[in-house]
């Protein structure tokens, strides 16, 4: 009972990981119809550089050459959230922007090449090694005999606070609406006098807020590397799927169910054959309902 | 206060309109007529951004609006009620409305915004009955009276009505057009285009007829209505 319930905790707290990235792929989606795979790369951005501002970057790294202070991890996680929101606006400038052009197929595509572009960048400024970080914060929380470290709750506060501030920016903001009215009918939006260009720029920031804290406040639960994003890409992408590809909130859903069979299949099973496992599930699920569990039947 | 000169559209490699060329005062109701596909929409829609021309102006207060994205021109007050209605189904109905509204977002006045959605609910009663309920979920009638609702919203200087008769019943059709004759009333400038010649005529002062692309004939509404032949040839004389 105790391991079901410490399972069952731990699937929660990964999955909602895999659901903030999958937010992140709806939001980029629903303003441009791209898919955009390098959305993991915002969260090894936003994790790497936090552990280079607080001065936990190997010596062998090219950045730990630079005469960076120290910050307080409050600064360094704010800085690192700002550096990633203007990487994901060069990107989408310089790239996407001109491949949607295209097509969001093209885009889809030129994403794929972010990937490899971004991890050559990350390992010549951040090195190839690996890293386990330390907590933010020595605690533990005791629930019905499981213990929850305390990474794990601020990783669940982190994934709430995200979809309440989410929910209110889209349910209560007229940019919000905005967001919303683009990603049904963009032509009936442009005459509005709403800018789709402008949409697809805001949906890139608030894809990299979120993939970058997503990245910082799991990285004390993770390995981290230079490309600890792809694993996240390849699992968010299929809670995105699971989700509804389109629906932001459903993404959480499918990111919590992945996280629980993930932590399930790893548990009573073998934690060798869990990604198996959990993909032969997913196979399952969506062959019964190929449009997700809150996808519109097409 | 607009005025299209030697309009060229093309679809590809199709070339749709040639050479159209019309005018509207402020103040005035003009209708653009024609069969199906004589590319009366077509002109709407370039008017408005949404399709590149191939030559030709179109200048709008003075200024030329040419080749400008759909967005920057509504934003110059000129609003399209497109053809399909092109509602935001998902979205209530007052949501629908408050995205009329959107271009005046930055200075938005809620004393303003609460008398606009008023003049569009006494406009369409039925519309403040179901402002919670999503768009997609009204009848053809109700969903029409949003379009408009939605296009009013944003104060236009000047309002595009595309086929707003397109799928509705006579008497939900006479309603419309009690509409139209109600904001030509209050002075909005309004430029439609209608099969129904007949019901269009009733309300505008002046209309164009096209055919294949091509501007066929232009005059007031009562020279046309006069043309007996022309009605018959061109409409189904009805």
């Amino acid at each position: 009972m105790e391991l079901l319930i410490q399972l069952i905790l731990g699937g929660i707290s990964t999955g909602s990981i895999y659901g903030l990235i999958a937010i992140g792929y709806n939001v980029v989606y629903n303003s441009s119809r791209m898919v955009n795979f390098s959305q993991g790369e915002f969260f090894t951005f936003g994790a790497m550089l936090v552990l280079t501002f607080t001065g936990g970057l190997a010596s062998s790294a090219a950045l730990a050459h630079l005469p960076l202070p120290i910050l307080p991890l409050v600064i360094a996680i704010l800085i690192s959230v700002m550096a990633t929101v203007l990487l994901a606006l060069a990107a989408e400038r310089l790239v996407f922007r001109r491949a949607l052009k295209f097509s969001p197929f093209a885009a889809s595509n030129a994403s794929f090449g972010m990937i490899f572009l971004l991890q050559g960048v990350y390992q010549l400024i951040f090195g190839r090694d690996y890293y386990f970080t330390s907590s933010f914060m020595k605690f533990q929380v005791q629930f019905m005999g499981a213990t929850l470290a305390s990474q794990a709750v601020l990783v669940l506060l982190t994934a709430i606070g995200i979809v309440l501030i989410l929910w209110a920016y889209f349910f209560r903001t007229s940019q919000g609406l905005a967001m919303r009215a683009g990603a049904e009918n963009p032509d009936a939006a442009r005459i509005l006098g709403i800018s789709t260009t402008n949409l697809v720029r805001l949906s890139f920031i608030i894809a990299s807020v979120i993939g970058a804290l997503a990245g910082i406040v799991i990285a004390p639960m993770v390995i981290l590397g230079y490309d600890s994003g792809l694993a996240m890409t390849l699992k968010a992408f299929a809670a995105a799927i699971l989700g509804g590809l389109g629906n932001v909130f459903g993404a959480m859903v499918g990111g919590i169910v992945l996280g629980l069979m993930e932590a399930l299949a790893g548990g009573y099973i073998s934690t060798l054959y869990k990604d198996a496992i959990v993909f032969s599930l997913l196979i399952l699920i969506l062959l019964y309902r190929p449009t997700g569990i809150f996808g519109k039947s097409a | 206060m607009l005025e299209v000169k030697n309009l060229e559209v093309c679809y590809g490699a199709i070339q749709v309109l040639w050479d159209v060329s019309l005018n509207i005062d402020s103040g005035e109701v003009v209708a653009l007529l024609g069969a199906n596909g004589a590319g009366k929409s077509t002109i709407l829609k370039s008017i408005i951004g949404l399709l590149p021309t191939k030559s030709g102006k179109v200048t709008f207060d003075g200024r030329d609006i040419t080749g400008l994205p759909a967005e920057n021109i509504a934003r110059r007050g000129i609003s399209l009620v497109p053809e399909g209605r092109q509602l935001f189904g998902s979205l209530s109905v007052l949501e629908n409305l408050l995205l009329g509204a959107y271009v005046h977002h930055r200075k938005l006045d809620t004393r303003k915004l609460a008398q606009d959605l008023n003049f569009v609910y006494d406009l369409f009663p039925v519309l403040k009955e179901r402002s919670e309920t999503a768009a997609a979920n009204l009848s053809g009638g109700q969903q029409q009276m949003v379009a408009i609702g939605r296009g009013l919203m944003s104060r236009p200087k000047l309002l595009l009505l595309d086929e707003v008769s397109l799928g509705l019943a006579p008497l939900l059709i006479k309603e419309i057009y009690k509409a139209v004759n109600y904001l030509h009333s209050q002075g909005i400038p309004i430029l439609l285009v209608e099969q129904l010649a007949n019901v269009a005529l009733a309300s505008a002062q002046r209309a164009y007829v096209f055919q294949s692309g091509k501007l066929f004939f232009s005059g007031t509404a009562c020279e046309l209505l006069e043309t007996e032949k022309f009605t018959t040839a061109y409409f189904g004389g009805r």
